[in-house]
């Protein structure tokens, strides 16, 4: 299960935010600003998994981070999750952002909450990965959006 | 890109200007004002929907940047209730943002998602579905269960997949909504969908019922997804769910989880899993992609976690071990983890990769490090631990990380303690160890290796004692940190002492070796107080000449300005003085039976002297000193001394006879049999005078109880006398219990022999003495404020005196470490005189109330004082309702008091000073114990939110009850 998903710029300024379990207003931005932290171990060559072992989330749970652009993009997973799943999840998301923004930049998901947040909650519910195909997410969005611009 | 154009200046402008902020200061500020704005504009009437929705988006972003937008709240639900898509959705996405699960605003969204749910518009019921998702709570699960459930058999894919999800949150927020059957039947439906992505949602939920236990329930479910699983591979799915060209990965790692659930500990599910799983895991390896490597590492962890297989495991193993020889980093990382798995089931597979595992140490990256340390560890065994831990030694002398470091040198010792080949081996890797990771030893380490060291000297013996202390000794040649300059103090001091006790040019070499240390450059006074410990340990040892030096060292450190350095010399050099002096009475040896005088006696008899019947005499020396005790005396048969005026002869009398069948008195007899003085017996024993008793000695202590409360000076006296007649092998009876007073007799024989042999031996009485107050003091260092009855009665002997005093001295050892080492035999090391002395005869108040609160119910009444204090009673729960039965005095209140919180009511029990045992929710119980008299106070207290606190109080004493209740009455209420 995904805990936390959260996307970042490189200044550490928060762009979505996405907590799957209930968690407090305060530990969320604790559990932000640690992550935002640990985001400074990441290099271009190194692991992208960490295991939490100060407990920033749960000791138990995993840390996978991915760097795009100016965009961190970090999700805590439980010991179930696979990371490398995950991993390859991130790219899912960004292929999409790709797709509905046409060249996706950290503006676009600054200007569209909305848009990307709908785009998130097509892929995680309450946590679960649910859907891992980028045609059938990008047809449920654009039939949204469609319908939007029609009314 | 798109741009913000279609937006508003205003939001435009808040970015590019938060964006531009040097300071947290300075975004505060933007964002006050901005909040401020949004405040007043948001309650302007007729508000154009889009200048609305902006604001929204405005809010989201201060609340990304972790300010408050709470005012927007109500907006948020006002926009669900919108007919425009756009505006709804935002408005379910801010409440899913904005909104916790308990807050109250949540019972207006009800009644719109009520609606939305059975909207015909697919979107704004998708919409609603994700909203539901996020925000349901237990207040409301059951408004919405209805609804959701419906959605199941929507005719939507999108629709139905988001509802199961639902679903299942509603099944873990209250069960009686769906029932079990019903829930499954729906699952089981789930997995039958026509579309594969309805299905995969199903998947997570039979994960999670896994999960939760429930997998004997779905063991029968075994051959469904298995036959999922391989019609995936197969890409029998549409090609739409292929993900570069690799049929649904994520489906694949969601039934390998299931898989691994349902077969673990179960031959008979995993047999059945064997083969799609060789498959997977074929199919997987052949791809060069990430997720490819993804379900791999899946199949891996599913290999290890089911009932295991051979072909399977090697197989498994090798895929893995290729993950290890990639440049990606992720890859090794997860292969180390799946190594790690396999590694908990057998080492087998795992072994031939070892090098290519020790490589991964070099990798710079610190998660990676960590692991493979943590699988080095698993996997290395008596075979492989000389090349593992060389390795690891190398890493901890060239790695600069100082947490790393930290991991790496306590592994290392445990590979070491655990595979470590030879004791050379051993020896030496601990020695590496130390030197390059001498920053990491602390208490705990070295007292374990002083453990050790000290438990394998006990096995082995002088072999092994030589040995070390040739190594440590050779160290102390080379500049030294201080953490390892300690170790080789204690080993020098400890083993190298007994070692080589009779040899005093190795005694000198030890000794010049550490002295030189002392004038070396030392990081703190503590490692002097070591090498202090050291010498006196060194000139504690039998053969040991240079006191002149010792004593000039402990002088000059008289004067320390570390206390525990400053106490250290002072003792040491106290006992060099008395060391020194031992030295002089060691090899006398006595004959007992004292023949030379025999010659004289037969005069005497011939003259018509009385024989002399030593049961009687030494009995009564014993009686005497024990009850009387005013001074020391080392001349057994003074008379005056037993004889407190009663001199009437019964020499051979029936008195005699009886006192001889005494069972307790049998062996007193020593050299002399009861028929008098006796030159004709045969096999006296033959002890050695000037070795007075060893004070830590088992034997002999402890069997002489008789309660009595004698003082050291007795037990020196009874000790005394012992040795002129004690039979050494039987040192047991040295003291003899008082069993009635008997008159002792004067011998005008003895009365003469006893001034000879004082004439004759007065070295023996000068030198004898001084080793006992040697061991006195030494005895006093540990006892000084417990007042203990001890007896000595082991006569001396040359080894459990060198044990005798490296025991006393690593007693003292050490004050500033917290914790002792705990060294192996523990009557020859650790043990402390008063542990195997007689029950020590305290008066019951001077005892710590710890001690004596350990074992409850104590009771005790000593009048009771006006102002009551207590102490904590650490009891648990089981004692605490025996006692609460044990007790009649139940005084049961119900205050109104300030007592709201469970803060409150800890404060008020530690204003008490007594301790809390157990909590459970709202009620507590404590119990305590009144200071004065230990008598017990149990409390339980029910608190509530109102300050309405329920008591009950029992107690030894009623007044303790009353006592602490109005102390709370006035406190608390």
């Amino acid at each position: 299960m995904i805990k936390v998903f959260l996307i970042v710029n490189s200044s550490g300024k928060i762009r979505i935010r996405r907590f799957y379990d209930e968690v407090e207003f305060a530990r969320q931005q604790q559990i932000e600003q640690k992550l935002v932290q640990l985001t400074s171990k990441l290099s271009p060559n190194s692991c992208n998994f960490f295991k939490d072992l100060d407990g920033i989330y749960d000791k138990k749970c995993k840390i996978v981070m991915r760097f795009f652009g100016t965009l961190y993009f970090i999700a805590v997973i439980d010991e179930d999750e696979s990371e490398l799943g995950v991993l390859d999840l991130i790219q899912n998301i960004v292929d999409l952002m790709d797709k509905i923004f046409e060249n996706a930049c950290e503006l676009d998901v600054l200007y569209h909450p909305d848009k990307m947040n709908a785009l998130i909650d097509e892929i995680i519910v309450a946590g679960i990965v649910v859907e891992t195909n980028i045609m059938d997410i990008q047809e449920a969005l654009k039939q949204q959006e469609t319908q939007i611009k029609n009314k | 890109m798109s741009s913000g154009s279609h937006l508003s200046k205003e939001l435009h402008d808040l970015i590019k200007s938060i964006g531009e902020t040097r300071s947290k200061q300075e975004e505060d500020k933007i964002i006050i004002k901005e909040v401020q704005q949004l405040k007043t504009k948001l309650n302007e009437k007729n508000m154009p929907p889009k200048k609305v929705k902006e604001m929204l988006i405005r809010a989201i972003y201060i609340e990304m940047l972790g300010h408050d937008a709470s005012f927007v709240h109500i907006n948020a639900i006002h926009l669900t209730q919108s007919k425009n898509l756009a505006l709804k959705r935002l408005g379910y996405l801010c409440c899913s943002l904005f909104l916790d699960n308990d807050s109250e605003l949540l019972i207006l969204l009800v009644a719109t998602l009520q609606k939305d749910l059975a909207s015909t518009n697919v979107h704004i019921v998708v919409n609603a579905l994700t909203a539901v998702g996020k925000l349901i709570s237990k207040t409301f699960v059951n408004a919405l269960t209805e609804p959701v459930l419906k959605l199941l058999t929507h005719n939507t894919d999108i629709v139905r997949k988001k509802a199961l999800m639902v679903m299942q949150i509603i099944r873990q927020l209250n069960q009686d909504c769906i029932t079990e059957q019903d829930y499954d039947d729906r699952i089981r439906r789930g997995i039958q969908d026509k579309e594969p992505s309805v299905m995969g949602a199903a998947f997570n939920l039979y994960h999670e019922e896994l999960k939760r236990g429930a997998v004997n329930k779905y063991k029968p479910l075994t051959g469904t997804f298995v036959s999922m699983l391989k019609q995936i591979i197969e890409h029998k799915l549409h090609k739409d769910y292929d993900y570069h060209r690799f049929p649904a990965p994520w489906l694949q790692i969601k039934l390998l989880q299931i898989l691994t659930l349902l077969g673990a500990n179960d031959l008979k599910v995993s047999e059945q899993i064997y083969e799609v799983l060789g498959s997977t895991l074929r199919r997987a390896d052949d791809t060069t992609i990430n997720i490819g490597y993804a379900v791999t590492y899946q199949c891996v962890k599913c290999i290890s976690g089911i009932y295991p297989q051979q072909s399977l495991l090697e197989q498994a193993a090798n895929s893995v071990s290729r993950f290890l020889k990639s440049d990606n980093n992720n890859l090794k990382y997860l292969g180390i983890n799946a190594l790690t798995q396999i590694v908990s089931i057998s080492q087998k597979y795992v072994l031939e990769h070892q090098m290519t595992i020790v490589d991964c140490l070099e990798s710079n990256d610190d998660t990676l490090k960590k692991e493979t340390l943590e699988l080095l560890f698993k996997m290395t065994n008596e075979q492989n631990c000389e090349v593992i831990i060389q390795k690891l030694i190398h890493f901890l002398k060239t790695s600069s990380d100082a947490n790393f470091k930290k991991d790496l040198f306590v592994k290392i010792s445990l590979l070491n303690e655990k595979h470590a080949p030879t004791q050379e081996w051993f020896i030496k890797t601990a020695n590496t160890l130390f030197e390059f990771g001498s920053e990491f030893i602390d208490n705990d380490v070295r007292n374990n290796f002083f453990k050790l060291l000290i438990d394998n000297f006990n096995d082995i013996g002088t072999e092994f004692g030589e040995f070390i202390t040739e190594i440590y000794s050779d160290l102390l040649k080379n500049e030294l940190q201080d953490n390892i300059l300690k170790i080789v103090c204690w080993v020098i001091g400890e083993i190298g002492s007994q070692i080589y006790d009779q040899d005093p040019n190795k005694l000198n070499e030890l000794a010049q070796l550490v002295i030189t240390k002392l004038d070396s450059q030392l990081e703190s006074e503590t490692t002097i107080s070591w090498i202090l410990t050291c010498l006196a340990k060194l000139q504690s040892a039998r053969a040991f000449q240079m006191f002149d030096q010792t004593r000039t060292i402990f002088q000059k450190y008289m004067q320390s300005k570390n206390l525990d350095c400053q106490q250290r010399a002072i003792d040491f050099f106290t006992l060099a003085k008395f060391n020194a002096a031992l030295k002089g009475s060691k090899f006398v040896t006595v004959d007992p039976k004292m023949s030379f005088l025999d010659a004289y006696v037969q005069q005497e008899r011939q003259r018509g002297a009385q024989p002399y019947n030593p049961s009687l005499q030494v009995k009564a020396a014993a009686l005497g000193s024990a009850t009387e005790a005013p001074s020391l005396n080392f001349g057994p048969y003074s008379d005056n001394k037993y004889g407190g005026g009663a001199k009437t002869g019964t020499f051979g009398t029936e008195e005699n006879k009886t006192t001889n069948q005494n069972p307790s008195a049998p062996t007193i007899a020593g050299p002399w049999d009861d028929t008098g003085y006796n030159q004709k017996q045969p096999a006296a024993p033959k002890p050695v005078i000037a070795t007075p008793m060893a004070i830590g000695s088992t034997t002999g202590m402890g069997s002489n109880g008789s309660g009595q409360t004698t003082t050291t000076k007795t037990a020196m006296q009874a000790m005394g006398s012992g040795q002129m007649g004690v039979n050494t092998n039987q040192p047991q009876n040295t003291y003899i219990p008082p069993v009635r007073p008997l008159p002792p007799k004067e011998d005008p024989n003895l009365k003469e022999k006893q001034k000879l042999a004082n004439q004759l031996f007065p070295s023996i009485s000068q030198t004898q003495q001084q080793p006992q107050q040697l061991y006195l003091f030494i005895h006093q260092i540990n006892l000084e404020k417990r007042n203990f009855c001890s007896v000595y009665s082991k006569t001396y002997e040359c080894k459990s005196k060198s044990n005798l005093s490296t025991s006393n001295l690593l007693d003292i050892d050490d004050p500033l470490s917290a914790q002792q080492p705990v060294l192996g035999v523990p009557q020859v090391y650790v043990q402390q005189p008063y542990i195997i002395t007689q029950q020590p005869v305290v008066p019951q108040q001077q005892l710590q109330p710890q001690q004596q609160w350990s074992q409850p119910p104590p009771q005790q009444t000593i009048p009771q004082q006006q102002i009551k204090s207590y102490m904590p009673a650490n009891i648990n729960v089981d004692q605490y309702e025996q006692l609460w039965d044990r007790y009649q005095n139940v005084k049961e209140v119900t205050l109104q008091s300030k007592i709201k919180s469970e803060q409150d009511f800890r404060k008020m029990i530690q204003a008490i000073n007594i301790n809390i045992i157990e909590v459970i929710e709202q009620e507590i119980i404590c119990a305590g114990a009144n200071a004065e008299n230990k008598s017990c106070v149990l409390l339980y207290g029910c608190y509530n939110l109102n300050g309405s606190l329920d008591l009950k109080i029992n107690s030894t004493d009623p007044k303790d009850g009353e006592y602490i209740l109005a102390l709370i009455k006035r406190q608390f209420c």
